[in-house]
């Protein structure tokens, strides 16, 4: 309290007499409005200090105890003429206020017993456990469909070839028990990179930073090896087939046409020689070509497109003679076949393949 | 530059996104170098991404004070002003949060008694549950508390 402020005396409308002094704190003024009838009014309430000195703090407020009267059958400013009858309504004064129909505590308890049943739900119902099963560690997860054992039935005699393989062309850097070398070449032992077939094909066949690719094995070879790498040194990723790596090199359907690995071997060769006599002259023993003259056909995207190939052959173009009448559909075929296969790493191309171009 | 002004968040979450994508494109390069994922971060990596962290929270705060309080504070009393839609989506937030507690319970007992969960998976559902805390005390914030401004904003260089 300000030790200056002797009194404060609050006085209502013009009143001469205070409704309340008040010396000392707290300065609580209960006023009952109830005494005062409806309408507005003021509060003057004056500080007298002890040197004598008066402030004035004056303020309006508006009393409001009585229910206001509502009329019905008569409006403001209604033209009306002989006799008017029009119902009052007033109000109760101090009517009791009604109590509402529901608790609010009856809310509370039923917002906390619904977020309860479905923290409840969440926290004991099967179907969460089973989500949480799901989520167990992907290092785990790998390591529990090891040692279950998943995919494609293995093929023993591909798993012992591709041993053998693994044997010769892997094992010095990958180490014979695939735990690899830290920090230079990657561990296969336990390597979930090697789920994905694909992947690990493309590796093998383009290799990858350090890695040489190993563009001669043939689909058996890579076959066995696979077969080998994902299900040894504690691997369990399934078995893989001729058909699943031709399917993976995206040369199914043509290496069907064509016929087996064997078939494919002869048809390159006999390919290598057909290009050796009509075509190395340009496109060159390699089939690298001659910038600005004859373009290269290894590594060439525009291989990947059979049709084009075969109807390249068939009808030349620009510079480049028609083969069609000097070459069967067989040669046409193996020379494709060796183009796009031995120089490049599309599939083989079918004699039906041909036949269906000319 | 206003208090809330949304200059500097903008910005912040612009190079949280370019550590971030820092970050994966050093991921994807030690990925072909070692010919295997890693599962362990370098410390490179570890750095840009607490960058990157520091840098989002910086700029998520920037932009949630402005949709709390507006670029510029104007002094006044604001009174809140609640809706139905605003309603639901509390009940639905809260549902939420009640089934994402739950689910986190689960996920320990399940720990302890069956085998290890995936700790990113807990992760995300803590961070969830955290997000959704925060976003029902933003809406609280903004739609059912009322708030009183008593200074105008001063105009500076340093933002919040």
């Amino acid at each position: 309290m300000n030790p200056q402020v002797e009194r404060i005396e609050v006085y209502v409308d013009d009143a001469t007499e205070p409704v309340q002094v008040l010396t000392q704190p707290p300065f609580k003024v209960r006023l009952d409005t109830r005494t005062l009838p409806d309408g507005e009014h003021a509060l003057r309430i004056v500080t007298v200090f002890k040197s004598g000195a008066k402030e004035e703090r004056r303020l309006t407020f508006f009393v409001d105890n009585l229910p206001d009267v509502a009329l019905e059958g008569l409006d403001e400013d209604q033209r009306v003429n002989g006799e008017v009858e029009f119902d009052v309504k007033v109000g109760e004064y101090q009517a009791p206020i009604e109590p509402g129909r529901t608790s609010p505590w009856l809310y509370v308890v039923a917002t906390v017993v619904v977020l309860f049943l479905v923290w409840l739900f969440f926290a004991v119902s099967p179907t969460s456990e089973e989500i949480a099963s799901q989520m167990a560690p992907s290092g785990g997860a790998t390591e529990e469909s090891v040692a279950q054992g998943s995919g494609a039935p293995v093929d023993q005699a591909l798993f012992d070839k591709g041993k053998d393989i693994y044997a010769q062309s892997c094992a010095a850097c990958h180490q014979a028990g695939g735990e690899g070398v830290p920090g230079a070449f990657p561990a296969l032992k336990g390597n979930k990179l090697l789920g994905d077939l694909k992947g690990t094909l493309t590796i093998i066949t383009e290799g990858k930073g350090g890695m040489p690719a190993f563009k001669d094995f043939s689909d058996e070879d890579l076959a066995a090896l696979l077969t080998y790498i994902r299900n040894d040194f504690g691997n369990s990723f399934g078995g893989v087939s001729v058909d699943d790596v031709k399917e993976a090199l995206g040369k199914g359907g043509s290496t069907a046409a064509a016929g087996g690995g064997e078939d494919l071997a002869a048809l390159i060769k006999t390919g290598e020689e057909v290009y050796a006599q009509n075509c190395a002259a340009c496109h060159q023993a390699g089939g690298e070509g001659i910038p600005g003259a004859f373009p290269a056909l290894k590594g060439n995207q525009n291989l990947k497109d059979k049709k084009l190939v075969i109807d390249r052959i068939l009808n030349g173009v620009g510079a480049m003679p028609p083969f069609g009448s000097s070459l069967d559909d067989a040669q046409v075929a193996a020379v494709a076949t060796y183009l796009r296969a031995k120089l490049n790493d599309f599939g083989p191309v079918s004699e039906s393949d041909v036949k269906a171009e000319r | 530059m206003y208090r809330n002004d949304t200059v500097l968040p903008f910005f912040a979450i612009l190079f949280s996104i370019a550590l971030f994508y820092a970050f994966r494109l050093d991921a994807i390069h030690l990925e072909q170098l070692a010919g295997e994922a890693k599962e362990e971060l370098t410390p490179g990596q570890i750095g840009l991404l607490a960058f990157s962290a520091v840098f989002l929270v910086y700029g998520l705060i920037g932009y949630f004070s402005t949709w709390l309080e507006g670029v510029e504070l104007r002094p006044g009393r604001h009174v809140p002003e609640p809706g139905a839609a605003v309603a639901v989506v509390s009940v639905l937030l809260a549902v939420v949060l009640a089934g994402l507690s739950g689910f986190f319970v689960r996920l320990l007992l399940h720990q302890m008694t069956v085998g290890p969960v995936s700790s990113a998976a807990q992760g995300v559902v803590f961070g969830s549950i955290m997000l959704v805390a925060a976003l029902l005390l933003a809406i609280y914030k903004k739609y059912y508390l009322g708030d009183e401004v008593l200074i105008e904003d001063e105009h500076s260089e340093v933002p919040w």
